[in-house]
């Protein structure tokens, strides 16, 4: 998968300036979905498809500076249209293959800063079971106890997460049908927005 | 059948122009320019709204933007939203967990442009074959 780009905010930059930390810290993604936000689409010409899910699982580890481990994934029957039909046509053998891949995942090793709540992240983005290098730069932004407390999330630290990149479908093996090409583009813009808990 | 040539061709020439001056009608006035977002709940909103600092993105507090801003066809009203803290931005929820799917001015065209070119397409064949039919009845006359 070629990844163009990818912008958002994560508040790592606490973290990272941060001393080294004694013990592992772990964040969870699997929050209330209600925190959960992934917007995708395919824009072309003639008719613009987007989507949405508000499921996703995975985790962050820190263990020390600059050592972080991800992963999420996003359950491919989560995947909204608007269309039913068109949803099962989404999880079909043709297009993400749900019954053999029941899910799309990123994970990665590598967070470096960029700016100010500003990361590059590599990892390997995985769709229809097929792996492909991603870099991206997302933005991210840390939401200590207190806050997050008063804001309502619960006695637990937080962090933000926000951005945006590109998949090509080619690249994960996926041939839109000749039907289909005029309308479906070959490539899908991914935002997301997400929160996770200080797990540990 | 003949007879029936010639107000077919030119009901479909006139479909034609209908089809295009409708479509243009719609595109005028029936269109409203909206930021699409697969909107966030308003526990998510009300803590965004926390988190947002002047010069950020606001459309990020009401949920995920999607693409560029889009002319959709008679929006409904409870599903527009003007953000108090940018009154020029006009966003759009539309929820596709719950199968929302505004129509846009964008598939207006589509359709109608298919529509037109193919009403077209048959009204110069029902008038050519009108032609060849009158040709052929004279020349037999003629004989």
């Amino acid at each position: 998968m070629r990844v163009i780009r990818f912008e958002s905010w994560v508040g790592l930059a606490a973290l990272l300036l941060a001393p080294a930390a004694a013990r592992a810290q772990t964040y969870s993604f699997d929050v209330q979905p209600k925190l959960v936000n992934i917007a995708f689409e395919s824009r072309m010409d003639i008719e613009d498809i987007f989507g949405s899910s508000n499921r996703i699982g995975g985790w962050l580890k820190i263990r020390e500076r600059n050592k972080i481990h991800f992963k999420l994934e996003v359950p491919v029957d989560s995947l909204k249209t608007g269309i039913a039909m068109r949803d099962d046509h989404l999880r079909s053998e043709t297009w993400l293959n749900a019954g053999k891949h029941p899910a799309i995942s990123f994970e990665g090793k590598s967070v470096r800063k960029v700016g100010k709540h500003r990361y590059e992240v590599k990892g390997t983005f995985t769709l229809r079971g097929r792996k492909r290098p991603l870099k991206l730069t997302v933005q991210a932004r840390e939401i200590p106890r207190a806050r997050a407390t008063k804001l309502g999330l619960g006695d637990a630290d937080w962090l933000r997460v926000r951005g945006s990149f590109k998949v090509k479908l080619s690249d994960h093996g996926i041939r839109i049908p000749k039907m289909a090409a005029a309308k479906v583009s070959d490539t899908w813009t991914v935002r997301v927005s997400l929160f996770a808990k200080r797990a540990s | 059948m003949r007879r029936l040539l010639r107000p077919a061709a030119v009901g479909a020439a006139a479909g034609t122009v209908l089809v295009l001056a409708a479509a243009l009608a719609v595109d005028g006035l029936m269109t409203t320019e909206v930021q699409l977002i697969v909107p966030a709940p308003p526990e998510a909103v009300a803590l965004e709204r926390e988190l947002w600092e002047p010069g950020q993105p606001v459309a990020g507090i009401y949920g995920t933007p999607v693409g560029r801003p889009a002319r959709v066809v008679l929006p409904a009203s409870d599903r527009l939203l003007r953000p108090a803290e940018d009154t020029r931005l006009l966003l759009m929820k539309v929820d596709k967990q719950r199968g929302e799917n505004p129509l846009q001015v964008k598939t207006v065209w589509f359709l109608a442009t298919r529509l037109a070119v193919g009403l077209g397409l048959a009204a110069v064949l029902l008038a050519l074959l009108r032609a060849w039919l009158s040709r052929r009845t004279s020349a037999g006359h003629r004989e």
